[in-house]
């Protein structure tokens, strides 16, 4: 189901539909708010409910031009910036970064080379870096490649899981390897490499 | 694995899990989302149908007959009724609902709101549990199914299933293709088989119903139903066999809270039975307050740390905790 059908569903009603777009969408904003927010989940907490509250009031002008969690965002840094304003720290957050598509979302992190972040970045920034490009990616790309490298799980299971057949799971696993180095290269300002 | 392949995998692995917001906090957004969503939904029906209503008097001041072809839309049937919370899961399980003429797929998180006719699924790598209206816990092991019927009666099609009634609470059944096993305030669980259905019973007693006949299984106590009849035979009511359970229960966080709630907690979890050395300990264990944490330690772990800090001695033996010594006695 693309981002367009899921805001049409939500706005004619469909419970499933807002629990698969609470659950969707929810977490992401969740981490990028925490992150901008000094780590702080209280604040995180007011922030995200806030904008999830206004987005959906305004989900009937969302036209499916960007993904849905792009166009989250932009509600998500209005409510960040409110959040600092209120807190008298405003000059913390930045909202004038004109970079389209993931940039905006990955800001205020350094970037590392791919083929050796350990040196390039502390654990956190890499992480958070490498969390945003995920958060980005379509959700079963994401949870597809964290079963797989992260958890270890096999192709099979994979599939058991996304209830695929076994040649389906590893052309999706293919594809959501190369999104994810297209859009980490991306958030690196470099382009992907011949060979992924 | 190809140079691109491990360079991802290796990215991946550095990054580690991301980390999902804590389930209390994405319980109390999701009720005030919810909850706003459908005030807005609301306002936004009755914004329609006073635009539709316009219009139709617009209509009749054109028209003098109006055509009365179309039927009037059916009443819509009240959403189906809240009967659990979802709590702690492990991996994906899907809560399976009927919306319309369809059954859709949820992927299941703790706070949701279960409703009668839900059907739970579990795969191999995923387990689940819900609280009942009536705050009794249900659990449901891995590669399981079982559909809510109303708050304290499921079917299992599929697995096994652990209850852990509320005290008080009016008691629970579990339908299966092999039988019915229905308590009056206690802790099982139920087990189908290919052929077969086991209901081991921890406390309290359950009643195993199959046709006509009917078996009574106290704590201890596991019933075998086949299509030969019904059986019984003594089970311990602690160990291994009842680890999978554990997993998917409320987290105690010990801070604040007396040494006495803390052993009621782990014997009721653990199916440990929880001695004291005399009387005047087993006073001084409910005036005791712990701090700190025990998150992340076995049960076994976490109650020497919880005694020994309380400058208490115990020992651990075959379920059986027996506390004494130290200077609190």
């Amino acid at each position: 189901m693309s981002d367009l059908d899921l805001a049409r569903r939500v706005l004619a009603g469909d419970e499933s539909a807002f629990d698969e777009f609470f659950a969707v969408y929810f977490p992401r904003l969740y981490r990028f708010a925490r992150h901008r927010l000094g780590a702080n989940d209280d604040s995180a907490e007011d922030v995200v409910q806030a904008t999830l509250i206004k987005a959906l009031d305004k989900l009937h002008t969302y036209r499916g031009e960007a993904p849905l969690f792009t166009w989250l965002c932009t509600f998500c840094r209005r409510e960040i910036s409110a959040w600092y304003q209120r807190a008298r720290r405003n000059a913390e957050v930045s909202l004038d970064d004109e970079r389209g598509g993931a940039g905006p979302l990955l800001d205020a992190i350094a970037l590392p080379p791919l083929d050796d972040p350990a040196q390039a970045l502390d654990r956190r920034e890499l992480s958070q870096l490498v969390h945003a490009t995920l958060d980005l990616l379509p959700g079963n790309y994401s949870d597809a490649l964290e079963w797989k490298y992260i958890d270890g799980l096999s192709v099979v299971e994979i599939a058991e899981r996304l209830r695929l057949s076994y040649k389906a799971a590893e052309s999706l696993l293919t594809r959501a390897r190369q999104a994810f180095r297209e859009q980490y290269s991306l958030a690196a300002g470099s382009r992907p490499t011949e060979d992924g | 694995m190809r140079d691109e392949e491990e360079a991802t995998a290796a990215l991946l692995r550095f990054a580690g899990i991301r980390l999902d917001p804590p389930a209390d906090r994405t319980a109390r957004v999701r009720t005030a989302v919810r909850q706003e969503w459908r005030s807005a939904g609301r306002r936004r029906s009755m914004r329609r149908r006073a635009v539709i209503a316009i219009a139709s008097l617009a209509a009749a001041a054109a028209f003098v007959l109006m055509r009365r072809g179309n039927a009037p839309p059916a009443p819509q049937s009240p959403p189906e009724a809240i009967v659990a919370t979802a709590g702690r899961t492990e991996g994906a399980p899907l809560a399976r609902r009927r919306i319309d003429d369809r059954v859709v797929g949820l992927r299941l998180h703790a706070g949701d709101a279960l409703r009668a006719s839900d059907a739970i699924e579990t795969d191999a790598t995923s387990r689940a549990a819900w609280t009942t209206a009536d705050g009794s816990s249900v659990r449901l092991d891995r590669s399981s199914r079982a559909r809510l019927v109303s708050p304290a009666v499921i079917e299992l099609g599929d697995g096994a299933v652990y209850i852990a009634t509320a005290d008080g609470a009016a008691g629970f059944e579990v339908q299966t293709p092999f039988g019915t096993a229905r308590d009056a305030g206690t802790r099982f669980e139920v087990r189908l088989g290919g052929v077969s259905l086991r209901v081991r019973v921890r406390t309290g007693l359950v009643d195993v119903r199959r046709g006509e006949a009917t078996v009574r299984a106290g704590a201890g106590t596991e019933a075998t139903v086949t299509s030969g009849g019904m059986a019984t035979r003594s089970v311990s009511i602690h160990g291994a066999e009842w680890g999978w359970m554990a997993t998917l229960g409320s987290p105690f966080p010990i801070e604040g809270r007396s040494l006495s709630a803390y052993l009621d907690y782990l014997s009721a979890e653990q199916g440990w039975t929880v001695r004291y050395a005399n009387a005047r300990l087993a006073q001084a264990a409910s005036s005791i307050i712990l701090h700190g944490s025990v998150e992340g330690l076995e049960a076994e772990e976490a109650v020497g740390v919880a005694l020994r800090t309380s400058g208490l001695q115990y020992r651990l033996r075959e379920g059986d905790l027996l506390v004494s010594g130290g200077n609190a006695q």
